[in-house]
């Protein structure tokens, strides 16, 4: 493992909003890294800066379909007949929570319940999912450093030119932080199709200071 | 000011003159500009639903209830000095001989008997009761009224003591049961119609939820007022003052227009520090470690959206 590690936007986001094997390897990896955690301004400002936040349209769609319950002919003790057919009729294909919440009422009730506990539960989970985010941004902020590039770094990046725009950036800020600072620098990546596989992994090390590539994607060898 | 150099006055600077100097002969007391700019409303609605006589007064809904537009007066008929006691302006009538509003027979006769009866009926009213009597009266629809009714109750107990609330009505229940019962209300009456309405809707539900984590947690009902007021103004400069207005310029609408986006923006990052300080002093529940893999499904769409972007 390297002195330092540079995050791409990949494990950023693994980190701060995925609640899965794909989080849990995220986290596992900066959790064993001994060394320095980096990432790129623009990773912050595009992604764990960006309004409003992914927990928060979720959460979002979560209170749409308490409001659409709350406008229903349900209430008082509702039977599991009564919690099918508001899953199969109040959540709305476009809602950005339908999976969550299809999730919550195939998997999580009892066959008799509420429709006021049914509510409450509802704003429970809304809430934790942004207080998960919440704690989990803060938490990524309190372990990395900020890295802000000034060099372009023109003839690395016509070198490098077969990888995406995006990956390429991240390469060339990882890069920089290697030249900059003097340090041995691994890129950690979720996307190992665009950085490590096809000969990505060995291009970079090439042409760049970068000392390895590894990929937390699900199925690497973290 | 000579009278030579008054601007055009009109019936509308009329009516609020007028208002005035009847307000003055009734009492010597201070006249806030809150009590004038909404007795102007009123003497307005009832010189339309009684006499069926429009003067052209400019008027909106602003918060719980509905004030003329004094920069919409062709001039100032009044002086505006430092209220004594309080912390913001008294108006005081100018002298200026009535001749000097370009006004109607009929118009002149009718705003007479308008304001007569307004200073009658409101003259020795608070702006709480006239701000009560307008939302029970002339609100646009139910959910202002509903908002209305929980900022009124409110504003009637000891905010800093957190005393109990003198409900209305005697069901027994606790502060934080009626509470959130008034906020169930709210959330029936919200407006399905109108693309108005429809932009607030998320800010709206976003704030709803806020509140009742904060009567989870105990909050001060002072600070809850407050932000029911930080709601409402809101929900004013982005809705209500352009849903429900009369004779307010073009370029007063352009204004508002810049102003709505700016509080909606405002007011969007406002509610994600006061609810982040909530969520942070919250015990987590385990409803989502209940639905993780629906939730990663949710997320993961999000994500791909976000990195497609």
């Amino acid at each position: 493992m390297g002195e330092a590690a540079f995050l791409d936007t990949g494990v950023v986001l693994g980190v701060c909003f995925r609640d899965d094997t794909h989080h849990r390897r995220c986290q596992q990896y900066l959790d064993k890294h001994a060394g320095p955690l980096l990432i790129s301004d623009h990773v912050e400002d595009e992604y764990l800066n960006r309004e409003p936040s992914l927990a928060e349209e979720i959460a979002d769609g979560v209170f749409t379909h308490i409001d659409r319950l709350q406008r229903s002919s349900y209430e008082g003790q509702l039977d599991s007949m009564d919690t099918s057919q508001i899953r199969q009729e109040l959540i709305s294909g476009s809602n950005p929570a339908s999976a969550t919440l299809t999730a919550f009422y195939k998997g999580s009730l009892p066959n008799f319940i509420l429709f006021t506990d049914i509510i409450s539960r509802l704003r429970d989970l809304a809430r934790d999912i942004e207080q998960t985010a919440i704690e989990k941004r803060t938490a990524l902020l309190n372990q990395v450093e900020i890295w802000e590039r000034e060099a372009a770094y023109s003839d690395i990046d016509d070198q490098i030119g077969a990888i995406p725009w995006d990956d390429r950036r991240i390469c060339l800020d990882a890069h920089d932080v290697a030249t900059v600072k003097a340090e041995l620098v691994e890129l950690a990546t979720t996307n190992p199709t665009d950085l490590v596989d096809n000969g990505y992994r060995e291009l970079i090390v090439e042409k760049t200071a970068i000392e390895d590539v590894v990929s937390v994607a699900k199925g690497s060898k973290v | 000011m000579s009278q030579e150099d008054l601007p055009e006055f009109g019936e509308p600077e009329f009516l609020g003159w007028y208002l005035l100097k009847s307000l003055k002969n009734q009492s010597d007391d201070q006249i806030s500009r809150s009590k004038f700019l909404k007795l102007c409303c009123i003497a307005d609605r009832r010189l339309i639903d009684t006499h069926d006589y429009g003067c052209g007064l400019p008027r909106y809904w602003y918060m719980y209830g509905e004030l003329a537009n004094e920069h919409e007066f062709a001039g100032k008929f009044y002086n505006a000095p430092r209220a004594i006691g309080w912390d913001g302006q008294q108006y005081i009538p100018k002298e200026i001989d009535p001749d000097n509003f370009e006004l109607s027979d009929e118009g002149f006769e009718l705003i007479l008997k308008a304001v007569a009866w307004t200073v009658d009926e409101f003259g020795r009213s608070t702006v709480e009761e006239i701000k009560e009597h307008q939302y029970q009266e002339h609100a646009d629809n139910e959910f202002i009224r509903t908002y209305s009714e929980l900022r009124w109750l409110l504003s009637t107990i000891d905010l800093g003591r957190q005393e109990r609330l003198d409900n209305y009505n005697t069901r027994g229940e606790s502060n934080e049961a009626y509470l959130k019962r008034q906020l169930d209300e709210m959330m029936d009456a919200y407006p399905d119609d109108g693309e108005r309405y429809g932009d607030m809707k998320r800010l709206y539900l976003r704030w709803d939820d806020t509140v009742r984590l904060m009567i989870d947690q105990g909050v001060e009902y002072s600070r809850i007022a407050e932000f029911l007021d930080d709601f409402i103004r809101v929900l004013s400069k982005v809705v209500l003052r352009f849903e429900d207005n009369q004779h307010i310029s073009e370029e007063r609408l352009i204004e508002w227009k810049e102003d709505a986006a700016d509080a909606k923006a405002t007011f969007a990052s406002d509610i994600r520090a006061i609810r982040s300080d909530g969520l942070r002093d919250r015990a987590r529940s385990t409803e989502l470690d209940r639905v993780s893999a629906g939730y990663t499904d949710s997320i993961s769409d999000q994500i791909e959206q976000l990195l497609s972007e």
